[in-house]
């Protein structure tokens, strides 16, 4: 049955095919800056650094899956499955540090462990040490790298597995213990095998973040292709090589996304016929319960505890007036920048969905598919992927403006938000695409055909039935958005105006200068705000897990 | 020599759900090579117990031992995997990764190869399935899995198998199919069978011995047929359908509701009522006298169930075999058959 009139349908296809084709103008330069010369800068580059950010982007990303699927998989199992003092505090706390970004994690992480830091100072004061008496690990290396992303990224992968073990039918285990198998046996034969879809769906969205990561490798001062990007543009000044560089990076990012789809292309799931059994703990003994808090305790430690207290013990011993006047500018366009990028967003979704909802046709489908894109391209790709289409419009209608009316209207775009926001709204449209796309999922078609009937125009029933169903879902994507984009570090770093700081971007260049106890103040106010999403998230996920009374 | 009990031994176990006592010192015995019933509605705690008797759950107290070895008191508590125990799900529980061959051999991983394989082929064979080696078990349909599942089961061999509402998700006819092929196997192999159910009808069909739970208190254990005709109390009694109460007060006065000798199948309860069952109420189309009216007819296939109001303002079950020569409305003689 067709709903709709063709002109309907061909006009909202066009309409969201220039949205689409707007949005994607970044990745197009990127990948067109292969064909284009980069004046020598990418034999340079070839001779002389491009193995080291192969070697060093693929030693990190294996490093940090390992690490992330072994505590993400055994916490996960272990609050599931192990019954111990602080089992519910901790099955939420362990996604916290998602609320921290990974660069100010390597920021607190590596200040604590440094030459000069509290650990290693007393351990010296203890033993009586001089400098070169003892070996410590280097916090600003690769190995520590990839500890500190590890901290950071394993909630993606303790999410994914704790949402899949709490559907697993239990009853699949106990077979499989009645069927003469132990406890461990299991795990690798039962529990597994059927979690694995989800531990790689949690290891690939890890995996990406690495890929995409920049501030914390650029601290702890490891050559990655990210970083490599952002150096060949500010110092060579070659847009072109950098382009040709995140070229390279766009053909690993959306191999890895066709191998994914390859893999679980038809994944059975382990469906069962209705009734679950519900998950039985382990009663642990007094060691057991020792080992299991720690295993559990320590990641959230690392990646969350340990980073706040340093930051709020730096706040409370430097916070002078002037950090907290600088904390209100730059909180200020934080806010601001990032509440135009939720809006704009938000905006886009719900106008891109509602037109799929009304003209779910396939053409129309793909169009949309493809404004999400961005989100799985690195924030410094997409960064570099708009300065030239930017520069292009920006120039054009200068001219045009300059020719037609005599006024000269300069860096309008790149000299203003706007620039910074077009950059936020590529990569994180995807964003509040998903959310609201799941709560249209949600409203039944029948209901727009009962507003039809009633006498409901289109608009009518938008603002009437959909918005008001809608209006959670409008309001966690905003919220996604507007958070995701107060962290963004290497996108607002390379398209902000100029004297245009924020909180972000302030926090990096302290810390870049060894100034990191003034920044301390605005790292907290952003893992402030990276809670609120943090909070919501739990919500979804752990309300699942409430019906568990007794048989 | 000390007594060896063959088969399962379940003493005294009490089980607490938080406040809520889930089992009161349930005990129940089934024999090597039988099949013994625990009949309850749902909430009556006859998961819990099954679920105790493999290790899945703790109780508070109480023993089990099976074939004189102890898995369960004050100082032992056996794992589940170290038990010589079988447990079949009501929803199968077909490891969805694992083909039909790897499910049933999933437990006897410690074979060797060729050992493993013969075994298999062996449960394939019994559970007449000879073909579906590599299926998967969503490609199977319901019997076929649970078939599956209880091969998986009885592959390990165990000495006591425990069925948890097995044939509930399958219709009638493959029911009874299932059924019989199950417990053929099951008497073959001499495994003692505890099921659970809450079907009177899949009761009488499987065993002959049964313990009824409510509430988690064992409110009457004993052979079928016992359970059935001599009930000692009404709730028992209505568990297998209709029954006819009478005061033996007024039948011992001499001032009997209805005519003739009553039934020695019969049971009594202790505050003096006389339970019967409807097949001992005799009807007769009245030459003359008649003493009662059918009011409501429900046919049961090969039989008939009336109620009918004596005269005597009395309501009574009658049941007689089809074709049935009353109708609601007519008049009839009704009579004890003894």
């Amino acid at each position: 049955m067709r709903r709709y009139r063709t002109p309907e349908i061909l006009g909202w296809t066009c309409f969201n095919a220039v949205i689409v084709i707007a949005l994607l103008l970044p990745l197009g330069d990127v990948l067109l800056s292969v064909f284009r010369d980069s004046g020598g800068v990418w034999r340079h580059l070839a001779e002389t650094v491009l193995f080291r950010y192969v070697s060093n982007t693929a030693i990190l990303a294996v490093g940090v899956v390992t690490t992330t699927v072994l505590i993400g998989v055994t916490s996960a199992w272990i609050v599931t499955h192990c019954e111990f003092p602080g089992r519910s505090i901790v099955q939420w706390a362990l996604i916290l540090p998602l609320a921290i970004p990974s660069y100010l994690l390597a920021y607190a992480v590596t200040d604590f462990f440094q030459f000069s830091g509290p650990v290693q100072t007393m351990l010296r004061n203890v033993f009586q040490w001089e400098r070169g008496d003892y070996w410590f690990p280097a916090a600003r290396s690769l190995p520590g790298a990839i500890c500190i992303l590890s901290a950071g990224l394993y909630p993606y992968v303790y999410l994914a597995c704790r949402t899949a073990l709490l559907q697993l039918d239990n009853a699949m285990i106990q077979s499989s213990r009645t069927l003469g198998v132990g406890m461990v046996e299991t795990f690798f034969r039962v529990t597994f095998p059927l979690v694995r879809p989800a531990v790689l769906a949690g290891a690939m969205l890890v995996l990406m973040e690495t890929l995409a990561e920049f501030g914390a490798v650029d601290y702890c001062a490891v050559d990655t292709f990210a970083t490599g990007v952002y150096r060949t543009w500010l110092s060579h000044g070659s847009l072109v090589g950098a382009g040709q560089l995140s070229a390279c990076l766009i053909v690993v990012v959306s191999s890895l996304l066709l191998g994914q789809r390859f893999i679980s292309r038809n994944r059975r799931v382990a469906t069962n016929n209705g009734a679950q059994l519900e998950v039985q703990r382990m009663q642990l003994g007094t060691f057991g319960k020792i080992t299991a808090s720690l295993i559990v305790w320590f990641p959230v430690l690392l990646g969350f505890l340990l980073p706040v207290f340093i930051f709020v013990e730096m706040t409370l011993e430097n916070g002078d007036q002037r950090a907290f006047e600088l904390l209100g500018e730059l909180g200020l366009n934080s806010i601001q920048v990032s509440l135009v990028a939720a809006i704009v967003c938000t905006t886009l979704s719900l106008v891109i969905m509602s037109s799929l909802r009304r003209c779910p046709e396939a053409l129309n489908r793909i169009i949309v598919s493809g404004s999400g894109l961005g989100y799985a391209i690195p924030g410094i790709v997409i960064a570099i992927g708009c300065l030239s289409p930017l520069f292009l419009v920006e120039e054009t209608i200068a001219d045009w403006s300059l020719e037609m009316f005599g006024q000269d209207i300069g860096f309008w775009l790149t000299g203003s938000i706007v620039g910074l926001v077009f950059g936020y709204v590529c990569r994180f449209v995807a964003v509040s695409n998903g959310m609201v796309r799941s709560g249209y999922e949600r409203i039944s078609l029948t209901l727009d055909d009962a507003s039809f009937v009633l006498g409901r125009g289109s608009l009518k029933t938008l603002s009437g039935v959909h918005l008001p169903l809608l209006s959670s879902g409008i309001l966690v994507a905003s919220l996604m958005v507007f958070v995701d984009s107060m962290k963004e570090l290497p996108i607002t770093l390379v398209l902000r105006p100029f004297n245009f700081d924020t909180l972000a971007v302030r926090v990096y260049q302290l810390a870049s200068d060894e100034r990191l106890d003034e920044a301390a103040a605005s790292a907290l106010a952003i893992i402030f705000v990276g809670l609120i999403p943090v909070f919501v998230l739990s919500k979804y996920v752990f309300s699942q897990n409430l019906h568990s009374s007794p048989k | 020599m000390m007594e060896v009990n063959e088969g399962l031994e379940v003493n005294s176990v009490s089980h607490f759900f938080d406040q809520y006592q889930a089992l009161d010192e349930v005990s129940l015995q089934v024999n090597a090579g039988s099949v013994h019933c625990l009949l309850g509605a749902s909430g009556s705690g006859k998961s819990t117990l099954l679920r105790i008797i493999a290790g899945l759950e703790r109780p508070v107290a109480g023993e089990i031992k099976v074939n004189g070895l102890t898995l369960f008191d004050e100082q032992t508590n056996k794992l589940p995997e170290k038990r010589p125990v079988g447990l079949v799900f009501q929803q199968y529980a077909l490891f969805p990764h694992l083909n039909v061959s790897k499910n049933i051999g999933y437990g006897i991983r410690h074979l060797k190869r060729e050992q493993r394989s013969e075994m298999v082929d062996k449960y394939l064979h019994l559970i007449e399935l000879p073909d579906s080696r590599d299926a998967m078990p969503h490609e199977l349909s319901g019997g076929e899995q649970q078939r599956v599942a209880l091969a998986r089961a009885l592959c390990c061999e165990p000495e006591v198998m425990l069925l948890d509402e097995p044939f509930s998700n399958l219709d009638s006819r493959l029911r009874a199919d299932l059924r019989r092929l199950t417990l053929r196997l099951l008497k073959d192999e001499n495994v003692a069978t505890l099921l659970v159910t809450h079907d009177p009808q899949e009761a009488f069909a499987v065993s002959e011995s049964m313990t009824i739970l409510e509430r988690g208190k064992v409110i009457r254990v004993g052979n079928v047929r016992d359970l059935y005709y001599k009930p000692n109390s009404l709730q028992v009694a209505e568990i297998f359908g209709p029954i006819n109460s009478f005061s033996l007060h007024r039948l011992n006065a001499g001032v009997p509701p209805l005519s003739g000798q009553v039934a020695e199948l019969a049971g009594v309860t202790e505050d003096g009522v006389l339970l019967l069952r409807p097949e001992f109420i005799r009807l007769q189309i009245p030459n003359g006298v008649s003493n009662a009216i059918v009011r409501e007819s429900v046919n049961e296939g090969s039989t008939t169930l009336l109620l009918l109001e004596l005269d005597a303002e009395l309501n009574v079950f009658a049941r007689i075999l089809n074709p049935a020569p009353f109708v609601v409305g007519e008049r009839v003689f009704a009579s004890f058959s003894g």
